[in-house]
């Protein structure tokens, strides 16, 4: 719209200036509270678009009307324009329907604004809710994390300890072997040592026997002996009865002289007496013969005893040391099993452990599963939010629209510079 | 806009939340404050937030201090129960360990049993 007068330029261009300032002065005071409060960039420049869009509508409308007031006037004064002359042209009815258009189109621009307004503190809630929401899951997430971090810490200590129990299991297992071994060499040496006890008792047996026999022998001995000392007192009393015989004689051949027949008879006697003697002996040599074959036979089985004994002494002997090596034998394989028993301890200890951190890593991970399951709900509802916040915007942009229509009209009809006069007047 | 009742007999404060906004924040603030006084240490509360809208970043700033002061009075257990898991987000960044979420009343009442 090209304006000859100089006055109305001047006024054209404050007004287009004072606009210019006021846009940027609200934009300017728009992004400074965002900032202020926080909010991102973005959000203080969908309020300040959102916010300055119909101010910058009113402040376009009230320019207009200011200007076409003001040309009116100025043509009027001018004398170029007389309200009479358009007057004559126009009827009453017409002016009185554009006057209706023009508040019709007042009052749907006043609703548009009315519900732009109400838009955008949807909108600008919607955004604050967000950026809160946001917030809370960020932190959330950060929680998550963490859990997560100590989860794996958990599972590395749990790892070490395994390969601790796995150690100690290594180590029972050599030393179940080093049992196993001394158990085997320790059943072993007692099989040796029960075979040398079964020969030191059959030892035994034997000896026992011999001592028997040795007994009897000695029985009969002494039965002999016994036998012999009465063949020694018969010879006794057959040597007593010759002496006194041999008396007799030597008394009678001292009586009788040279009548010697007497003695016939004693000699006889004597002769007879000295035959018994002889057979006695005789019988006594015997018997004296057989009790020194006995006596031999005895002291052989006492040496064949004696042999027997030493036997099972030995027996007895490797039998003993069998047994110490048994007792060694058993005392290593205490000492391996208390290494066992240890190992064992130390692999319950580390079990136990375990089991306290899978349970605490199970706690956790349920805890984080939980979480993640709620952060997961938070940003579905976020989402939600988000979609609110696009949903007014697409109407903002709708009423934008329908402003951006009667913003049209009114330039229609503010444009006719018939209908604008007819307006003023 | 809500409801606070303590019950002396199971030494209990429960509270129903449907709305608190910046207009009835401070009103909230007083009333939960004035329950408190009448608790005796040891109990517990329970808070409806299954029909509740979320509070905004000024209210949940306001509300956050009464978790604190619950504990002061002698607090064992609180349990609420939501089915937004936002407001379970907003809960915890509000009272931290103080209180326990849960989606279903019976839940929520066993904990407390328990």
């Amino acid at each position: 719209m090209k304006v000859e007068n100089p006055d109305m330029q001047k006024q054209y261009r404050k007004m287009g200036l004072a606009g210019a300032g006021c846009f940027a002065g609200a934009v300017v005071i728009i992004n400074l509270i965002c900032l202020l409060a926080g909010f991102p960039g973005w959000i203080g420049l969908i309020v300040s678009l959102v916010l300055t869009v119909p101010i910058g509508y009113l402040i376009a409308v009230w320019l207009l009307r200011s200007a076409g007031a003001g040309r009116i006037r100025g043509e009027a004064v001018n004398g170029s324009l007389t309200i009479s002359e358009r007057h004559s042209k126009t009827s009453k009815d017409h002016l009185h329907n554009i006057g209706l258009q023009y508040r019709e189109l007042s009052e749907e621009v006043n609703n548009h604004i009315s519900q732009m307004a109400g838009t955008i503190e949807e909108v600008k809630a919607s955004a604050e809710m967000g950026f809160y929401v946001s917030d809370m899951i960020k932190e959330a997430t950060l929680g998550v994390s963490g859990d997560a971090s100590q989860q794996t810490d958990m599972i590395r200590t749990s790892s070490n300890t395994v390969g601790d129990v796995v150690n100690a299991i290594r180590h029972i297992a050599g030393s179940a072997d080093e049992v196993a071994a001394a158990a085997g060499e320790s059943s072993e040496k007692s099989a040796e040592g029960q075979e040398s006890i079964l020969a030191a008792i059959r030892q035994m047996d034997e000896a026992n026997t011999t001592v028997h026999t040795l007994v009897e022998m000695m029985n009969r001995l002494d039965e002999s002996s016994r036998e012999v000392v009465s063949f020694v007192a018969m010879i006794r009393e057959i040597a007593e009865q010759t002496h006194l015989l041999s008396l007799n004689a030597a008394i009678e051949a001292a009586r009788f002289g040279d009548e010697g027949r007497g003695f016939s008879v004693i000699a006889s006697e004597i002769r007879n007496l000295a035959e018994q003697s002889s057979n006695s002996a005789k019988q006594v040599t015997q018997v004296v013969s057989v009790i020194l074959k006995e006596t031999a036979q005895a002291v052989a089985s006492t040496k064949l005893v004696a042999e027997q004994v030493g036997d099972g002494l030995k027996v007895v002997n490797q039998a003993g040391d069998s047994f110490e090596f048994i007792k060694l034998s058993i005392g290593e394989v205490a000492g391996q099993i208390q290494e066992v028993s240890s190992a064992v301890e130390e692999i319950a200890a580390g079990a136990e452990q375990l089991v306290v951190a899978m349970e605490k890593t199970e706690e956790i991970s349920v805890k984080t599963m939980s979480e993640m399951n709620n952060v997961t709900q938070a940003v579905e509802e976020h989402h939600s939010i988000m979609e609110q916040i696009s949903t007014a915007t697409e109407t903002l942009n709708g009423y934008s629209k329908e402003l951006d229509q009667a913003i049209k009209k009114y330039r229609e009809l503010l444009g006719d510079p018939q209908t604008s006069s007819q307006l003023v007047s | 806009m809500y409801t606070i009742n303590y019950d002396a007999a199971s030494n209990r404060v429960t509270v129903k939340v449907s709305e608190i906004n910046k207009d009835n924040v401070n009103q909230y603030i007083e009333d939960f404050t004035k329950a408190l006084e009448g608790v005796k240490p040891g109990f517990t509360g329970l808070t409806d937030l299954s029909e509740g809208k979320l509070f905004t970043m000024d209210v949940a700033e306001k509300l956050s201090p009464l978790g604190e002061l619950s504990v002061q009075k002698g607090l064992t257990k609180w349990a609420y129960y939501t089915g937004s898991a936002v407001s379970k987000l907003q809960m915890k960044r509000m009272f931290g360990e103080v209180v326990d979420s849960f989606e279903k009343l019976e839940d929520a009442e066993e904990f407390l049993r328990n």
